[in-house]
């Protein structure tokens, strides 16, 4: 049986995007800061990736800071470093030497128990949402250049950081444009004869010079229900920006419907019957 | 004469192991440590932090262990510091179990009572060897702080912001114990330019695992054969 209109309980989920990603966020701009793997066995996953203010001592889950990279850290590709981009380029960097003006960003597998990790301990690069591309590497008296992730060639499982446990590094790490990069990463290591997994965490890199207009909070509403059970949508947010409208039955799993990109601040369309679902969770994010 | 060879191998034993700490001094050869730089009662305060336990010794009250796995063979890029393909000892600025992560922190400093940075200069290394500190940039350029291979003078030296924590690669060039003397300066808002007095700090820098089984095999003759009678 087709859910009529009335029958059919929609629930739109408009405060879920970001509006501006920086808002509620502890901004790490100087200073000594982590990405750090957290023993969390209490909940799904093994693990957790926090981002940890190490002078502070203090750790921020992942949606709650932002990594500062301001246009100081902005550098030019010099030539023969074609693994890291094309000569004369632009490549921001927080880099793997302390500076004062710039955050210092290392990763670190400190504080973890002995004995529960047998092997493996790595941070996995999943995928990047934003502008440009991500790369960390290390530079080494005896081996060069190290890279350890990079977008530039594809994201494969060779992207990773591997760590010790008890162990912290540095690295340096580029962003080439400017703008918010969300990098989503993921804790790995073998426990026993299985591995483990830390949930897919999004990191947020805020490289500057950031859009001089804040984007403006975004906001789907329903205009109609048509009896065939499409849905017609109005979208409003920054105009220009690229939005996707995900659908869920359970909160949990989320699906991608339809993609937005509105030329004007406000935009419609339907979104088409889904068969027999009677909820149908609708909510709107930034590509 | 009596020939006597391999009875110089205990004095060779003992010296190898002469390096070792005294029980009365620990020794401090893995996990996270800092020399620090506080400040107390109008003067610089140069100790030696234990991350890990909280515990603060004096430059003189703990050794700075340079495990076997720190040795290598110095590489064309650190040229300056030692002959290419020469042994070095580098204690790295990234953490690894089984070496001492040694940095240096100003965190004991307020960064609002201090104009400009901390400088911790070399004044002094003695020991078999020469002694070194070094960085890498993003463009794998080696940034040399410190480097008693040409002699050691003011530029010899790490500038620190303070209130803050940095970790460096330390080098040496030989085994056995080093004594190496910093002196911190600083211009503070209140009472002017201070300048701390010399602080040593002993590092002993056990030799690559060759030398053990080199000496090892030589007691082991030692015991077997017993030292030689002339007839």
């Amino acid at each position: 049986m087709r859910p009529t209109a009335a029958g059919l309980l929609l629930c739109l989920l408009t405060g879920w995007l970001e509006g501006n990603p920086l808002e509620g966020r502890v901004r790490l701009v100087t200073e000594h800061a982590d990405l750090r793997v957290v023993l969390a066995p209490e909940g799904t996953n093994l693990f957790q990736l926090a981002i940890r203010d190490s002078d502070r001592h203090i750790n921020h889950p992942a949606i709650g800071a932002a990594l500062m990279v301001p246009e100081t850290a902005r550098n030019t590709i010099p030539e023969g470093f074609a693994v890291l981009g094309s000569a004369a380029s632009d490549l921001w960097i927080l880099p793997q030497s302390q500076v004062p003006q710039l955050l210092y960003l290392g990763a670190s597998g400190e504080g973890l128990p002995a004995g529960v990790i047998e092997q493996g301990l790595s941070i996995q690069l999943l995928r990047t949402e934003g502008p440009g591309d991500f790369m960390v590497w290390q530079s080494d008296a005896f081996e060069g250049i190290l890279i350890r992730m990079s977008t530039r060639d594809g994201i494969d499982e060779a992207d990773k950081l591997s760590l010790s446990v008890g162990g912290h590094a540095h690295f340096n790490w580029g962003l080439t444009a400017n703008g918010f990069v969300t990098v989503w990463m993921q804790v790995q290591a073998s426990v026993g004869l299985t591995n483990a997994w830390s949930p897919p965490t999004p990191i947020l890199f805020a490289v500057e010079p950031l859009p001089s207009t804040p984007p403006v909070t975004p906001r789907i509403s329903i205009s109609r229900v048509d009896p065939s059970g499409a849905i017609r949508l109005v979208v409003s947010g920054t105009p220009g920006a690229n939005y996707k409208v995900q659908e869920s039955t359970n909160l949990s799993i989320w699906e991608d419907v339809l993609n937005v990109t509105g030329e004007t601040a406000t935009t419609e369309l339907t979104l088409p019957p889904s068969g027999d679902r009677t909820v149908r969770f609708l909510r709107l994010r930034l590509r | 004469m009596t020939s006597k060879p391999f009875a110089q191998l205990p004095v060779v034993l003992i010296a190898v192991l002469g390096s070792a700490a005294t029980a009365q001094t620990p020794t401090l050869s893995s996990g996270h440590a800092d020399i620090g730089i506080g400040f107390e009662d109008g003067a610089f305060d140069l100790h030696v932090h234990d991350e890990d336990t909280d515990t603060e010794y004096t430059p003189s009250g703990v050794f700075l262990g340079v495990g076997a796995a720190a040795f290598t063979t110095t590489p064309a890029a650190l040229s300056a510091l030692a002959p290419i393909g020469s042994s070095l000892w580098v204690l790295p600025k990234d953490q690894r179990p089984d070496l001492l992560y040694l940095g240096f922190g100003t965190d004991e400093l307020n960064p609002a009572d201090w104009s400009g940075k901390i400088s911790l200069t070399l004044t002094s290394v003695s020991g078999p060897g020469n002694f070194g500190i070094y960085d890498v940039g993003a463009f794998g350029n080696i940034q040399i702080q410190m480097n008693s291979a040409d002699g050691i003078s003011a530029g010899d030296k790490l500038e620190l912001q303070p209130g803050s924590h940095g970790h460096y690669n330390l080098t040496f060039t030989a085994p056995g114990t080093y004594s190496i003397g910093l002196q911190a300066s600083g211009t503070h808002l209140t009472d002017g330019l201070i300048t701390s007095d010399t602080a040593n700090y002993t590092f002993t820098v056990v030799p690559e695992p060759g030398t053990y089984a080199l000496v090892g095999l030589g007691l082991v003759a030692l015991l077997v054969l017993g030292p030689r009678k002339q007839s």
